[in-house]
């Protein structure tokens, strides 16, 4: 088991270190490779590529690694602790919550970090208010599930009547902002939410025992020696900062949390400790390339990650469907 | 020396929410013995089955497990000794048949321990118990119903319990795996001193194999001893509200029960 587990890990680190070079040689358009490893090689220099590299790309390239790990790393965590292969980071309405924030700061014309700020507020107003329901209710998998539906759908109400009420500009502003992006304008920013992510997801590789057992239920994880209740609430709340986080710097990127752990289940067997960090190597892996794509393909015409992220998951979510036994599951 | 039995109920009354559904119910175990529970559906079987294993905590009344009062027993220290395996419900994602199996380690590897070599001992040990080594690296999802049986009662057993407590094992198996299942579960009872609780439907499969059989009507104990002291006629029509017949079956004095046709009775 121990050495098995290593080679799926290693390649996919192998293949995101691959990609994430890639990227920096291609961007929105291409530098130079020599460039690049003189850039690379020395990091005090200067000069137009120089710039670009370190302060363009870089920023955009470690974000995408880190919120594509986020997503498929916390879609795996939802789907495990509701056991359901169709969960995914923003089943429980913390996009939503993130949308109406964005939407508020943007329409009240509260630009950079302010609107980060509301962003988050709105994605934890959501996670807290579902997080009450299903307190409630003894947090059942469905009355987690339907709060999260409900809440989700409240919100993107509210987002519908700020948007009615508004500016075509702020309208188009908000839109676009929903649909997700990584060219993020505050650099610091980035850093700051890039260690604070990654130290998360560090710690949650520790605990891919605990998911294997909630995957199997309450009543079984309960009798296998997990409080089940207390690692439910412990990886909901993780789960939930984590991608609060991710939606207030990147917005809504849709489909990576879903669609990546089913490819990666699919490759390496449903085991979360091995499956958990190929999960967010893999993710990282997909958002690089899909918002290198995103950068490249009507360039110079900047297309949002979200729209390429959909469209792949929408393709991807009709062959789930159509070939279920395919994936493993009855 | 004393013997502590390993598990001690008394007087425990539980339920959901606002509804208690058992009453009242006092028992002992002792190890290496098979206790049967049996009675009609809504009897509080199950709710039982999830007090004596610490997931709902008793309304009123103690449970002792080797002698500690598990209200303050961690969940931790309960799953070193019990071993509980639900009624089948569907697995939904497709772990290894030996994955699975490995869970059930879960308490005493911890979070982050490696497979050392108990654990695959024990691996390998449970495997051949319940004959699963064709089957070990399948999917959990492509395997039969009586095959998933058995290697949910191999994840049960590979922490070495001294309790096991199962709702309707035979559920959806065949004859075959039915006497499969119960003669293992029978020779862990007689040879590692195991105690067992298992809940049945079959009052014949609970009249051939247990020790003792606690017959419940409305969440409370009706009757409890051997198989031919509860498994009487008189006490089948007073809980079950059904006519039956008992005669002595071909394996020593143990009862069969006979249902009989165009018997049933509308209260």
């Amino acid at each position: 088991m121990g050495k098995t587990r290593l080679i799926p890990i290693l390649s996919l680190g192998f293949t995101l270190i691959t990609v994430m070079f890639l990227a920096l040689l291609v961007g929105g358009s291409p530098i130079p490779t020599r460039y690049v490893i003189r850039s690379l090689s020395n990091p005090g220099g200067s000069g137009v590529f120089h710039t670009l590299i370190w302060d363009v790309r870089m920023p955009r390239i470690v974000l995408g690694t880190v919120v594509g790990a986020a997503l498929a790393g916390c879609g795996v965590v939802f789907q495990a602790i509701l056991r359901n292969p169709l969960a995914e980071p923003y089943t429980l309405g913390v996009s939503g919550g993130g949308a109406l924030g964005a939407s508020l700061a943007i329409v009240l014309g509260i630009g950079g970090l302010g609107m980060v700020g509301m962003c988050f507020g709105g994605c934890l107003v959501s996670v807290f208010t579902v997080y009450m329901v299903a307190s409630m209710r003894n947090f059942s998998n469905t009355v987690v599930i339907l709060a999260g539906v409900v809440f989700s759908f409240l919100f993107s109400s509210l987002v519908m009547l700020i948007f009615s009420l508004s500016s075509t500009r702020d309208v188009y502003a908000a839109v676009i902002w929903l649909m997700g992006s990584l060219s993020s304008a505050d650099t610091n920013l980035v850093w700051v939410i890039s260690i604070a992510v990654t130290s998360s997801l560090v710690f949650l590789l520790f605990f891919a025992r605990d998911l294997d057992l909630m995957s199997l239920g309450d009543e079984r994880a309960t009798y296998l020696g997990l409080d089940a209740k207390k690692s439910k609430i412990f990886f909901f709340v993780l789960a939930s900062f984590i991608t609060a986080s991710c939606v207030a710097v990147a917005g809504i990127i849709s489909f990576v949390g879903l669609m990546v752990p089913h490819f990666v289940r699919k490759l390496v067997g449903p085991s979360h400790g091995t499956m958990l960090p190929c999960a967010m190597l893999a993710g990282s892996s997909f958002l690089v390339i899909c918002d290198t794509i995103s950068q490249r393909l009507l360039s110079p015409v900047e297309l949002p990650v979200g729209v390429i992220t959909g469209i792949a998951g929408g393709i991807f979510f009709l062959l789930f469907l159509l070939r279920r036994d395919w994936w493993g599951y009855d | 020396m004393i013997k502590v039995p390993v598990l001690k109920m008394e007087h425990v009354s539980a339920g959901y929410g606002e509804r208690i559904v058992i009453k009242d119910i006092s028992l002992e175990l002792e190890s290496s013995e098979l206790l049967g529970i049996v009675g009609p559906n809504g009897s509080g079987k199950t709710t039982l089955f999830r007090t004596v294993t610490g997931l709902i905590k008793p309304r009123s009344g103690r449970i002792y497990l080797k002698g500690r009062d598990i209200m303050h027993v961690t969940r931790r220290a309960i799953a070193m000794d019990v071993s509980a395996i639900p009624q089948l419900q569907n697995i939904v994602f497709p772990y290894s048949v030996e994955d699975f199996i490995m869970m059930g380690r879960f308490v005493q590897r911890g979070r982050s321990g490696a497979q050392g070599k108990t654990d695959y001992d024990l691996l390998e040990h449970v495997i051949d118990l319940f004959d699963l080594a064709s089957l070990r690296y399948q999917r959990i999802s492509s395997i039969s119903g009586g095959e998933l049986q058995r290697a949910i009662l191999a994840q049960a057993l590979i922490k070495e319990p001294e309790m096991m407590l199962l709702d309707e094992p035979t559920s959806h198996l065949d004859i075959k795996h039915q006497s499969s299942i119960m003669g293992i579960i029978r020779d862990l009872v007689d040879k590692r001193d195991v105690a067992c609780i298992m809940i049945l439907h079959d009052l014949n499969l609970a009249g051939q194999y247990c020790d003792r059989i606690a017959l419940l009507k409305d969440g409370s104990i009706f009757r409890i001893g051997s198989p031919d002291e509860v498994i009487r006629e008189e006490y089948i029509r007073d809980v079950y509200g059904t006519e039956v017949l008992v005669r002595q079956g071909p394996f020593g004095s143990r009862p069969y029960v006979f249902l009989v046709p165009g018997a049933f009775r509308e209260d």
